[in-house]
């Protein structure tokens, strides 16, 4: 069964008179328990075509499918279909609430959806992130651009998603601080079954992670390998 | 989350509340501003200790005083201590500030979130709504509801807070805007956040404190927007009294008898500074262009 | 033979919001003739600093000490404020990280170039111009005369990055800071602006410090390289046997690059206790 499956995709916004298609029928399949890469530079529609799996662009025409449920343009993402998609998102500063704490940041998805033992629950996923019980006190600023990748990380794998959309994970990180996400994220794959899609421009994080990309270019799949 | 933990999370707040207080003593401005309104507070909250007469009690025969040892800031046409009607005129005026800001703040916070971080239809209409409100000069329209409405200290209260409101719609809308596309609002609806609960415990944390500066540069115009309309009698009523108000008793006999409109016009004076000073102070020690 | 650049001990440091002191660059020493110098080493290393320090460009608040900071035989550690402004004109050129933050976008390309040469008035208005033409024509930008009229939101991020280039070199400094200069462009671009840098560099005989995060770029196109952590300095040599240091931080530095021939492994990762114990 295929975890997503895209096909005739097409974005497209007014600016002014013009018509812009920022991405123009797009059709691709993730089996699951793939790692997918999609590669590209700055401007090709890769984001745009992530942000439409994870729910968070509606604007959209053509036909997407995720976890075997049909999804249609100008709506939510609902009920378990939204706990099962989850996404690790490019800037670590950015994708945590900068007044709130780690803990309230990894507890509150679980108390919306009435998960039991929240507590034990954000400790276990904090170890396996690599932290201590203690960190869940502590502030977004007060960490670094791994560290806080790390929560994020931490966060999405809470809700126990079968689909997690990595948007340049390690782009705004050093190289040895993007080897050990890296092997974090290697290792959770490991450990459970799931279904990766990862975005990057770079090309050899994409190689050293997935099983199967493909390119994109100007709003189009180019290459597929 | 071990006790532990709490403890560390409490010490670093106050920790941080600590600093925030040091750099505002550090701005002269604010600190003089801090102890004027500190002693305003301490004068309503002490006003029966503080007075030497009753505000109400008339006293025919000592009508118009200058001031002497027995009545420091003289008395009023029926003969009530001016320094006992000021120190109790503290209470309206503060009472009035804090009813309105406790109104008008909710509702413009409530209104530009909404608008800001739904926006498309919701926001189009809730701000052409707050535009209108905010076209009519606000003392006007002020007055027309209290006339609609009757005077009073609660209903002079809901004139200045029906007018207040749309200038903390509009900067909460536009910062709720900023925020509306950040990854950690998109994370928190991933994660299933949404409705009152991302609004209120997500947007709000950051659209909060600009408008807490927001209302501190406000806090000496509704001093004068209440005084006006004690002045106007449309306020509270007497025999209560009211610094506006007592202006207004004063200017029948300004040339005369000075005193009976000067001491609450420097009441008036000194409350709307000492708010100000505060406010100045607070935009100085937040403005990032500072250094 | 004097040094272009020798520094002794030197240290920047801060002074934290909670009281604390925060050292950036630490006992910094190390020398340089007129050659390609690559600085290497992760985010708050003390690179960066250091590249800003030589400049004159390190902020306010940075408390700076050194036994010897000179470059081209001056002594900057004796530089008033308003000494700074002619030295990087004349003696340093600077390449950001970031051409369009870098560009004022209100000054046509031209105008801003010329910028540069405000320092040298016994140039006559056309001796500029020509200058400006050849600096620009240098960099591989095509038609200069039409280009030099143009605002800098006109350019591609590499156009951009060529005319900082042009900015930087038109003066024909003595040495050329460029910190990451590359890593704002996209990947195809990257190789193309950075030999162009080295050729020119090469061509004019002057001394180059590369601040960069890949150490891949420094190891192919830099003589010599100095690896820093934390702020002080850890590992230096010839910038081609980067591959081959022993050094625990270096080699892992070097190896925790991911590719497609590391697919499916674990990539090494830095053990940070036994690098600060060595230090």
């Amino acid at each position: 069964m295929s975890v997503v499956d895209i096909s005739g995709l097409d974005v497209s916004f007014r600016s002014g008179r013009e018509e812009v298609h920022v991405v123009r029928d797009v059709s691709l399949t993730v089996g699951q328990g793939e790692t997918f890469g999609l590669v590209g530079a700055s401007g090709s529609g890769k984001s745009t075509v992530l942000r439409i799996i994870a729910g968070l662009n509606l604007d959209w025409s053509g036909k997407v499918s995720l976890l075997g449920e049909q999804i249609a343009p100008h709506h939510r993402l609902q009920g378990e279909l939204r706990r099962r998609v989850q996404m690790v998102f490019q800037h670590p500063y950015g994708s945590l609430h900068p007044s709130h704490s780690i803990g309230r940041i990894l507890s509150e998805p679980l108390i919306v959806h009435h998960r039991p033992n929240v507590r034990e629950r954000v400790t276990e996923a904090l170890a396996q992130v690599g932290f201590g019980p203690e960190i869940a006190s502590r502030k977004p600023h007060q960490l670094s651009g791994g560290q806080r990748q790390r929560i994020g990380i931490a966060r999405a794998l809470l809700l126990e998603p079968d689909l997690l959309l990595l948007d340049e994970p390690t782009s705004a990180l050093d190289t040895s601080v993007q080897a050990e996400i890296l092997n974090l994220l290697t290792i959770i794959k490991q450990t459970r079954p799931i279904t990766y899609i990862l975005v990057s421009h770079d090309r050899d994080v994409i190689a050293h992670m997935c099983d199967r990309q493909v390119e994109m270019r100007a709003g189009r799949i180019v290459s597929e390998t | 989350m071990t006790l532990a933990n709490i403890e560390a999370a409490t010490t670093q707040t106050s920790a941080s509340s600590r600093r925030a207080l040091r750099s505002v003593l550090a701005s002269k401005t604010a600190t003089i501003g801090i102890i004027l309104i500190a002693l305003l507070l301490l004068t309503a909250a002490l006003a029966p200790v503080l007075a030497p007469y009753d505000p109400i009690a008339q006293d025919i025969n000592n009508r118009l005083l200058p001031p002497s040892d027995a009545h420091w800031l003289g008395t009023d046409g029926f003969g009530r201590d001016m320094l006992s009607r000021i120190i109790f005129g503290t209470r309206p005026s503060l009472g009035l500030l804090a009813l309105v800001i406790a109104t008008s703040l909710p509702i413009g916070l409530i209104v530009g979130i909404s608008a800001g971080f739904t926006g498309g239809w919701v926001e189009r209409v809730l701000m052409r709504f707050t535009d209108i409100v905010m076209a009519f000069p606000q003392l006007v329209l002020a007055l027309a509801f209290v006339a609609i409405l009757g005077p009073g200290l609660v209903n002079s209260a809901l004139a200045l807070t029906l007018t207040g409101w749309p200038a903390y719609a509009r900067q909460a809308r536009t910062e709720a805007a900023a925020i509306r596309q950040s990854d950690f609002l998109a994370a928190a609806q991933m994660g299933g956040i949404r409705g009152a609960r991302l609004l209120f415990g997500h947007v709000l944390p950051l659209v909060l404190p600009s408008a807490i500066i927001r209302v501190a540069l406000d806090l000496g115009g509704i001093i004068l927007a209440a005084a006006a309309l004690g002045f106007l009698g449309l306020g509270v009523q007497p025999p209560t009294p009211e610094w506006g108000a007592m202006v207004s008793d004063g200017t029948k006999v300004i040339f005369d008898q000075w005193w009976v409109a000067a001491a609450p016009g420097a009441a008036i004076l000194i409350a709307s500074l000492a708010f100000n000073l505060l406010a100045d102070g607070l935009r100085d020690i937040l403005d990032p262009r500072r250094d | 033979m004097t040094d272009l650049v020798g520094v002794e001990n030197l240290t920047v440091g801060f002074k934290t919001a909670e009281g604390g002191r925060f050292t950036a660059v630490n006992g910094l020493s190390f020398a340089m003739g007129a050659e390609k110098l690559g600085i290497v080493g992760e985010s708050g290393s003390g690179k960066t600093m250091t590249a800003l320090t030589l400049a004159g460009l390190a902020p306010q608040a940075a408390e700076i000490t050194a036994d010897r900071l000179e470059v081209a035989g001056e002594d900057l550690r004796r530089f008033k404020a308003r000494d700074w402004p002619k030295f990087r004109g004349s003696v340093v050129g600077l390449i950001m990280q970031d051409p369009r933050s870098a560009l004022n976008p209100s000054l046509i390309v031209g105008r801003q170039v010329e910028e540069a040469l405000r320092f040298h008035p016994r140039f006559g208005r056309s001796e500029r111009r020509d200058r400006v033409l050849s600096a620009l024509e240098a960099v591989g930008l095509p038609n200069p005369k039409t280009l030099a009229g143009l605002y800098p939101h006109q350019l591609s991020g590499g156009m951009g990055q060529r005319v900082m280039i042009a900015t930087a070199l038109v003066n024909e400094p003595k040495l050329l800071i460029a910190d990451e200069p590359t890593s704002a462009l996209d990947e195809a671009l990257r190789e193309q602006v950075l030999e162009l840098l080295v050729s020119l560099v090469e061509s004019r005989g002057m001394g180059l410090i590369l601040i960069s995060h890949d150490l891949v770029q420094v190891a192919r196109h830099c003589d010599r390289a100095l690896v820093m952590y934390r702020g002080r300095l850890v590992d230096q040599g010839r910038a081609a046997d980067l591959p081959n240091s022993t050094h625990p931080y270096t080699a892992t530095l070097w190896a925790c690059r991911p590719s497609a021939a590391t697919h499916g492994q674990l990539l090494p990762t830095l053990d940070r206790t036994v690098i600060e114990a060595s230090l």
